[in-house]
């Protein structure tokens, strides 16, 4: 039986088997000298391999000569033992070598097809992809964020409070007597009771809280000392809003109680914040200020962000006064104090036994100041080109 | 509350200058918003006459006027349309310095010399009028000041007749310290910042006695409202401008000079923060005074010309007939000091300041005295204010002779002792104060100190704003200055942070939206009538259970939000609106509404309830520019909200379909866990869209944020299996009404815990179907943990499956 069974497909084109592997035809050259036939019947396949024009043609050319069935070099060594046992040898090893030397090129030039199909998928690769959306957490939440991380960092625990409280915990509970002047710095917006109810009793309406400390009376009447916690929250003022007014914003209170607080842990308290927040070159003072939940009270002032605290910024060839701390070089950013004793009281705990101090500080302006916002609205409009600037 | 220097330190010697004095006022609380120098800010300018106006021979708008500034004839160019022969106006000389740092030289403009320049009233900072020069005359006259005999004559230096110059200190008054409203009060804090001490004519005054002897026919009839009134009549007057001295000292604080008697009075109100009245006596109606509630119906028309409508929360001062002056608030028009007045009565009294509080809401008026009284004004200190009115007035009106009065006390309050330990300061303050100490810083301020360890410290009435030892260890803290605390080393004191479930849950929740690539948005919580009626009924809440404000500001903002989905949809309007091709939103926020009225009860709260709350609307992709790009639909939105559970850690949410207001028909859906409804998912109808004017749809998402159990903690470990799953693919044919979940649920727990994935991958209903059904399509594992499983242990459990699907569902297994 000749090896190549039917001869070849006279349509199959042949190609230079070298510019696909390399060794070949040194390979091929080792098996002229062992089995002529062979190596003639190799070089043909090598050939119309070499010259398969696509993938489909490569895969029918490779089982014509190697195919695991039908391959005419497979059958030739399946049929070795029919051969007279001289020429066994010869021939097995003839045929094996040209089996392997087949196999190399048929993946050499697959691979050669593979690697000219990737080719021609190549894409212009400045053209956009298909982009998911990404989500942004709000400026202002990432100004809570940053504050919480720094105040459980000094040991502060997160405590939520109600949005509607009562006027006792808004104002009773922290010192401000009925019909007090200092209401007046707290706009209230109150609650209407529902249809078919009763008013609540004087000093039980329901209100929008003011300010987050009402948290503090509710903290510390479910809890005992040492206490040291934070409360975010939206607070609300009966205000007409404009660009430095807004009637809701956001407002984090701390708390400290424990036996013997002091002003002094007040003072590094604040300062480690303001490091914090405003950076650590910042400069601080304390000074007395008047909270009825306080006493004493005291507010924080950073040097102001803006002009470095000269009060003054140079605006071409001349200085202006900084607009933003209005020439004094510093910014009021929080009111704290000692917890009044009044307060205290109004939840129990002893004010000769327990000590503690309190702060209270806006979001926005925090937020303002880094970005430069001029605006109070822009927080709650939510314009998606604005949100989504704050990385 | 405005401080001039030259006022401050009529009262007190001090050796500090403007900038110190300002310092250790905000050091103190007393918080300086500004010092401001008012008077004239340039050099070398003087009154001029124009004597010539020219054309300028190559500059249509300008002149050239021949001007005496008193050191002979100069030339000048000018370029004011007023300037006229002679015009009076201020000339700025060669070498003047003007506001803004501009020197005038001597100059050539348009080819002709220019020896100075006539100035308006804008380049000397008097006024903002830059239409033309100073008209001098004119301008002295508006201002009142021609009665002053200053002479125009030329070369005179203008700052002559301006007022002199004045450093003001602009302080913000802090709500405890009414006292602090007064320059008296101020300077006692300055003194005591500084060691200074009263100026000799200060400390007659404050020394100076008042004799209320006479007669007048004064009752007291709310001794409640007024425990003390001083009436005091004095004859003789002359009503007449004020001298210079007076009008500039109101000036500097920003006040316009009426007349001799009111100046008079706010002077010492401002001195003080004493407010005196002076009425008309021949306007009173029987030479009485009543100090009394109104009565109802009563009215009195108010200095500013408004009638008044008074209830009895209203204090007044009456005649024998009617009110005549609301009391502590405003006087009445008809007993105003006019010009032709010849005889007044004074009143100097103390007002309650709860009973002045409560009028001046009434009456919606606040004005100085009222703010004074409501603060609490020095309950001692009126006979000496009113001693300080008589005193200059008899200076301002010499001819004027003091009649009959009355000083009527009803009671006067205790004086205030509280004790203070230095022991307590130093706990509180946190360093160590000697009694020495406190009681130095405590006298400094005019308090007085007796005893020892405690200290007995006798609060002076204009300081009623402490009651409180601790309210002593701040007087203690700010005289030492807030400066002086040392900075304490950070310490645990044994407490420790944790983060709550809460605040774990919510931050699981932002993230999960986060990651579905969504905005986090932070909307009102306050809305529109409309916009919460809408979206409390997506939840299937009756919109008369919403949380109104009894007192909103706007129309706006008039009711709490059911939810966040309000606010998310005025956000989403308002990004469509400028251009925003999609939406995607989410807020964790509070949604408010009153419990069903089932549950009745006087002291109820409404629910507050915190939701995760997010809207969908646009494109699926920021970017795609082939086929993969579409509108998002319910099913990828959907798909968002399964993500999102699943990232919450839900165990296998049930999707119900759900109808309510709002929602597109057929396309919303309840979600419950094994515990409770836990959210709503689905698109919005287009009705609802249209009350925010959005056209687009809408998909939308709201879950009670405590209801997403973030389990996990103390869950047990479940092992993946190892051995190979087997594959299979099954179809069932079923009735059209069987809701996916449902089939899902039985092909589940046919199969039992081999089964360990099954996935939808087909849906049609069509030609190929029968009447009635629908196909739905499973690939399905199946694995053991143990072993590989055999070709009849899964068959067998196929069979089992299809059985169930026959029995449960009338479906059947669709042939191949």
């Amino acid at each position: 039986m000749p090896l190549l069974k039917d001869g070849l497909p006279s349509e199959w084109e042949t190609g230079d088997p070298g510019r696909f592997l390399a060794t070949y035809v040194a390979q091929l050259a080792e098996l002229g000298p062992l089995d002529p036939e062979v190596a003639n019947a190799t070089a043909t396949y090598g050939e119309m391999i070499a010259g398969a024009p696509d993938p489909a043609s490569l895969v029918v050319r490779a089982s014509a000569a190697i195919g695991r069935e039908r391959g005419d070099l497979t059958r030739a060594l399946a049929e070795l033992p029919q051969l007279p046992i001289e020429q066994r040898r010869t021939r097995g090893r003839a045929l094996n070598l040209a089996k392997r030397l087949l196999e190399s090129l048929e993946r050499a030039k697959r691979e050669e097809f593979a690697r000219a199909a990737e080719a021609r998928d190549a894409v212009d690769v400045t053209v956009p992809g298909r982009k998911p959306w990404v989500g942004r957490r709000h400026v202002l939440l990432q100004i809570f964020d940053e504050l919480l991380d720094l105040f459980h960092g000094l040991g502060y625990s997160v405590y939520t409070s109600p949005e509607v409280e009562s006027d006792t915990y808004n104002f009773g509970k922290l010192n401000f007597p009925p019909d007090h002047p200092a209401r007046d710095a707290h706009d209230t917006y109150f609650v209407a009771p529902p249809a078919g109810r009763k008013p609540a009793p004087a000093g039980e309406e329901l209100l929008l809280r003011t300010h987050t400390s009402p948290g503090w009376v509710r903290a510390m009447a479910e809890r005992q000392p040492p206490l040291r916690l934070v409360f975010p929250g939206r607070v609300f003022r009966a205000e007409q809003i404009d660009a430095s007014h807004m009637d809701q914003f956001h407002q984090i209170d701390g708390l400290y109680v424990d036996r013997n607080v002091s002003m002094a842990d007040l003072k590094s308290t604040l300062n480690t914040f303001a490091r914090s927040i405003y950076g650590a070159e910042v400069r601080t003072r304390l000074i007395p200020i008047y909270f009825p939940f306080v006493e004493p009270g005291a507010q924080l002032d950073v040097s102001c962000v803006i002009c470095g605290g000269g009060g003054e910024m140079r605006d071409g060839d001349g200085v202006r006064r900084c607009s933003v701390c209005k020439g004094s070089g510093w910014l009021e950013v929080l009111g704290a104090g000692m917890v009044h004793p009044n307060v205290f009281r109004a939840v129990g705990y002893d004010p000769e036994k327990v000590t503690g101090f309190a702060f209270g500080m806006g979001i926005e302006r925090i937020a303002m100041l880094r970005h430069g916002i001029p605006e109070i609205r822009l927080f709650l409009e939510n314009d998606v080109r604005f949100l989504g600037q704050f990385a | 509350m405005k401080l001039p220097l030259s006022w401050l330190r009529d009262w007190i010697e001090v050796d500090a200058d403007a900038g110190a004095i300002a310092g250790a006022l905000t050091r103190r609380g007393f918080y300086v918003e500004g010092v401001e120098t008012h008077g004239p800010t340039f050099t070398g300018v003087v009154v001029a006459r124009v004597l010539d106006v020219q054309r300028h021979p190559n500059a249509d708008k300008l002149t050239l006027c021949k001007v005496d500034g008193g050191a002979g004839e100069l030339s000048v160019v000018c370029g004011a349309p007023n300037v006229r022969a002679g015009m009076i106006a201020p000339l700025a000389t060669v070498g003047a310095q003007l506001p803004g740092g501009l020197t005038i030289k001597r100059s050539k403009i348009r080819g002709e010399e220019s020896q100075g320049m006539l100035c308006s009233g804008r380049e000397l900072e008097l006024s903002d009028d830059h239409q033309g020069i100073l008209d001098l005359e004119r301008w002295l006259g508006d201002h009142g000041r021609s009665a002053e005999g200053k002479s125009l004559t030329p070369g005179r230096r203008f700052e002559e007749l301006l007022a002199p110059p004045e450093t003001v200190i602009d302080i913000e008054i802090p709500f405890n310290r009414p006292d602090g409203m007064g320059v008296v009060g101020l300077a006692r804090e300055v003194k005591a910042a500084f060691g200074g001490r009263w100026t000799a004519a200060a400390r007659a005054r404050l020394d100076a006695k008042y004799d209320g002897a006479g007669g007048f026919d004064l009752e007291l009839e709310d001794t409640e409202g007024c425990p003390r009134y001083i009436a005091r009549i004095v004859n003789q007057v002359t009503v007449a401008p004020s001298p210079p001295w007076l009008v500039h000292r109101l000036e500097s604080i920003g006040q316009r000079s009426i007349n001799n008697i009111v100046d008079l009075t706010n002077l010492v109100l401002f001195e003080f923060g004493q407010p005196l009245h002076a009425f008309d006596l021949d306007r009173l109606k029987g030479l009485a005074i009543r100090v009394r509630r109104a009565r109802a119906g009563e009215k009195v028309t108010t200095l500013d010309g408004r009638e008044r409508a008074l209830d009895p929360e209203v204090l007044v001062i009456a005649d024998r007939e009617a009110p005549v002056a609301v009391a502590g608030i405003m006087g009445g028009a008809d007993s105003e000091v006019h010009a032709k007045t010849t005889r007044l009565l004074l009143e100097c009294a103390w007002f309650e300041p709860r009973r002045v509080r409560r009028g001046s809401r009434v009456l919606g008026l606040s004005t100085d005295a009222s703010k004074r009284f409501e603060r609490g004004v020095d309950p001692e200190v009126g006979p000496i204010a009113a001693r300080r009115f008589l005193d200059l007035l008899a200076e301002l009106c010499p001819k004027s002779k003091l009649g009959p009065g009355r000083d009527r006390v009803a009671s006067t309050p205790a004086a205030t002792v509280v004790e203070l330990r230095a022991s307590r300061c130093t706990r509180l303050i946190g360093r160590e104060v000697s009694e020495t100490d406190a009681r130095r810083h405590l006298e400094d301020l005019e308090f007085s100190v007796k005893g020892g360890n405690p200290l007995q410290v006798t609060v002076p009435g204009w300081r009623r704003d402490v009651a409180i030892e601790d309210d002593l260890v701040e007087e203690v803290a700010r005289s030492m200055g807030y400066d002086s605390i040392p900075e304490a080393p950070l310490e645990t004191g044994g407490v420790y942070a944790v983060r709550t479930p809460g605040e774990r849950r919510r931050e699981r929740a932002r993230r999960a939206m986060l990651a579905r690539g969504l905005m986090e948005a932070c909307t009102s919580s306050l809305v529109s009538e409309s916009e919460a009626s809408a979206t409390a009924r997506l939840l299937g809440v009756d919109p008369t259970r919403c949380v109104r404000l009894a007192n909103p500001m706007s129309r706006e903002h008039e009711i709490l939000r059911p939810t966040p989905l309000a606010g998310l949809l005025r956000a989403c309007a308002h990004n469509l609106r400028q251009g925003a091709a999609a939406v995607r939103m989410f807020e964790i926020g509070n949604g408010f509404s009153w419990p069903a009225p089932a549950a009745t009860g006087t002291d109820e709260r409404p629910s507050e309830i915190t939701y995760v709350a997010a809207l969908v609307s646009g494109p699926r992709y920021a970017h795609a520019h082939d086929q993969a790009q579409g509108a998002t639909d319910f099913e990828d939105t959907k798909g968002l909200w399964e993500a999102f559970l699943e990232e919450m850690a839900v165990d296998a949410p049930e999707w119900r379909a759900y109808s309510a207001d709002g929602w597109k028909p057929g396309a919303s859906a309840e979600v419950a866990s094994a515990a409770s409804t836990i959210g709503w998912a689905g698109t919005l109808s287009h009705t609802l869209l249209a009350g925010w004017e959005i056209e687009q749809p809408v998909h939308a998402f709201v879950a009670v944020l405590d209801s997403l159990t973030a389990a996990g903690a103390a869950r047990k470990v479940w092992l993946p299996g190892r051995y190979p799953p087997v594959r299979r693919d099954v179809a069932f044919h079923v009735p059209s009404d069987v809701t996916h979940d449902r089939i899902d649920r039985v092909l589940r727990s046919a199969a039992g815990e081999r089964l360990v994935a099954i996935e939808l991958f087909d849906v049609y209903a069509g030609p190929g179907t029968p009447e009635g059904m629908k196909s739905l399509a499973f690939a399905l594992q199946f694995q053991h943990p143990e072993r590989t499983m055999t070709e009849d242990e899964v068959q067998s459990i196929q069979n089992n499956m299809a059985a169930a699907v026959a029995k449960e569902c009338g479906g059947r297994l669709r042939d191949r």
